[in-house]
């Protein structure tokens, strides 16, 4: 067996090796997914996220050759019930990282957004703004609730900057309190000023944003309708750059489906014009919710990871969304981390969707429905489909979550895939580099 | 004595874990032996160390002074993680 990457360091010291006990029949686990590349065997177990090569046997015995296999949980006995070991191991792994207090706010100043984007799930939804007195709230409810060891603000909307002010207000008490934060942000990007970077670098403390877009110019002013009918694509292209060049870093979102996909390479070739400086740019292709949902989903898909090469070719990173994590990740988002979502009202929400019956309490009163909390982020609730699947690991563990992916198996296989056979690649160079030593990810 | 309530005991497969919840002085996960997870088991309720060996003394086939030394290992390393509540 060659490694190619280690398992995850954590889950190594915890679960490995697995013990090899004879009269037992080992097969392939289900969360080993096994390829060929350059002719090769490999094969990368999705739970401990080591990638290695080898061709695994269907089925085997302790002393047959394959004990380091079977060690490494790539073989597993027979009629082992993976789902519910796997759900042990991240229900400890959940447990582990829980800490006192909140460790992030998503605070939504404003539902008011100076754009209409044609696939906004917000749509028909009122356009509340925080009052001062649902600010001041919000103020004491983060002073009493926080972690202690430091809070990130995940600013959100609506469209954030369009109060900037409140932002201002919550992370000036902050610091005054001298609670260690830092910040995020969703945004559009439109509103972005020099003097607004300079508050988000000096006042808010960000240190990433996300920039949505929509393709090129013409999709983009046909799918995000700013009321003043402005075009604000150069100014956003711009703003890319400048937040980049003060070194804040940019994850632009291209938001695409079947209507704006043709229009990608004009995309990412203004990007590689108008984006001055690209050094902290990363960019991702987001198939929308309808499309992920939809039947044609894994079309679609396959065209994000056949023009990944785009953005590198522009200067840009790809955002690791299009990449699968070598570490393994006990939550996958904010609803299961232990998150608190902040709407305008001062209502407390697990998710930044906010779908009324996960509503738990708000700033004025605290938690005062902790079951309805429990009951959207309960990681008990496996669906029953997703039992059996290789990517049980590294997908969403409860079964609440409003995102749906239609065809989820094959899509995560498609982008895994791509990306193991990248980082095998970027193996082999690094090895003919290093004169034939392995060199391990 | 009595185990801390912030102290979960995770079992996967036929292996125990200590696993601290938001502890503000340990942040490591106990992976315990059988004669450690015995004595872990018997520390979800109220007990004392002679009862800790006592029972001990009825499950395993050992001399007392080696189960009792056992014990105080275990508890030892316990206290030591401020994992007890006495």
């Amino acid at each position: 067996m060659k490694e190619i990457c280690k398992p995850d360091t954590a889950l190594a010291r915890m679960i490995l090796p697995q013990k090899v006990q004879s009269g037992i029949s080992y097969v392939p686990s289900q969360f080993v997914l096994s390829f060929s590349h350059h002719e090769k065997p490999f094969a990368f177990h999705v739970l401990t996220r080591q990638l290695i090569e080898a061709a695994l046997p269907s089925s085997t015995h302790a002393g047959e050759g394959f004990d380091v296999l079977i060690e490494a949980m790539f073989l597993v006995p027979e009629g082992r019930d993976e789902c519910a070991y796997y759900e042990s191991v991240a229900k400890m792994m959940r447990l582990y990282g829980q800490k006192k207090g909140v460790p992030t706010y998503t605070i939504m100043p404003t539902l008011g957004c100076n754009a209409c984007c044609v696939y906004c799930y917000e749509e028909g939804v009122k356009q509340v703004t925080m009052t001062p007195e649902t600010v001041e709230q919000t103020i004491r409810y983060i002073l009493s609730t926080r972690a202690k060891d430091g809070i990130t603000l995940s600013w959100f909307g609506g469209e954030p900057l369009l109060r900037p002010d409140i932002i201002d207000r919550i992370c000036d008490r902050l610091a005054e309190e001298k609670v260690p934060f830092k910040s995020v942000m969703v945004t559009n990007g439109s509103l972005i000023t020099p003097e607004i970077i300079e508050r988000m670098r000096r006042r808010w403390n960000l240190k990433r944003v996300q920039i949505s877009m929509d393709g090129a110019e013409p999709d983009y002013l046909a799918r995000k309708r700013y009321y003043r009918d402005e075009d604000q694509y150069r100014t956003v292209m711009d703003a890319i750059g400048k937040l980049s060049e003060a070194g804040i870093p940019v994850n632009v979102r291209v938001n695409v489906d079947e209507q704006n996909f043709a229009g990608i390479p004009q995309f990412m070739d203004d990007m590689r014009r108008f984006v001055k400086n690209k050094d902290r740019v990363s960019v991702y292709f987001s198939p929308l919710m309808d499309v992920r949902a939809g039947e044609n989903d894994l079309a679609m898909w396959e065209k994000v990871v056949a023009t990944r090469h785009l953005i590198t070719d522009a200067g840009c990173k790809a955002y690791a969304f299009m990449e699968p994590l070598m570490k393994f990740r006990a939550n996958r988002c904010m609803a299961d981390g232990g998150s608190v979502v902040i709407a305008p009202d001062g209502s407390l929400y697990p998710c930044e969707h906010c779908p009324p019956e996960s509503r738990f309490g708000d700033v004025f009163n605290g938690t005062t429905d902790e079951s309805a909390r429990q009951a959207f982020t309960r990681v008990d609730r496996t669906r029953e489909m997703c039992r059996g699947c290789t990517f049980l690991p590294e997908c969403t563990s409860f079964a609440s979550c409003p995102w749906v992916d239609a065809h989820c198996k094959q899509m995560r296989e498609l982008l895994t895939l791509d990306a193991l056979r990248r980082r095998i690649d970027q193996h082999i160079n690094q090895t003919e580099e290093t004169d034939g030593n392995d060199a391990v990810c | 004595m009595k185990l801390k309530n912030d102290f979960i005991v995770q079992n996967i497969d036929d292996t125990q874990f200590l696993v601290p919840v938001g502890h503000e002085s340990f942040n490591g996960i106990v992976k315990s032996n059988k004669t450690a997870a015995f004595i872990v088991n018997c520390l979800s309720e109220e007990t004392t160390r002679d009862q800790i060996v006592d029972a001990m003394c009825a499950q395993y086939d050992a001399p007392r002074e080696t189960i009792a030394a056992d014990v105080d290992e275990v508890l030892g390393t316990l206290r030591g993680i401020r994992a007890l509540e006495e």
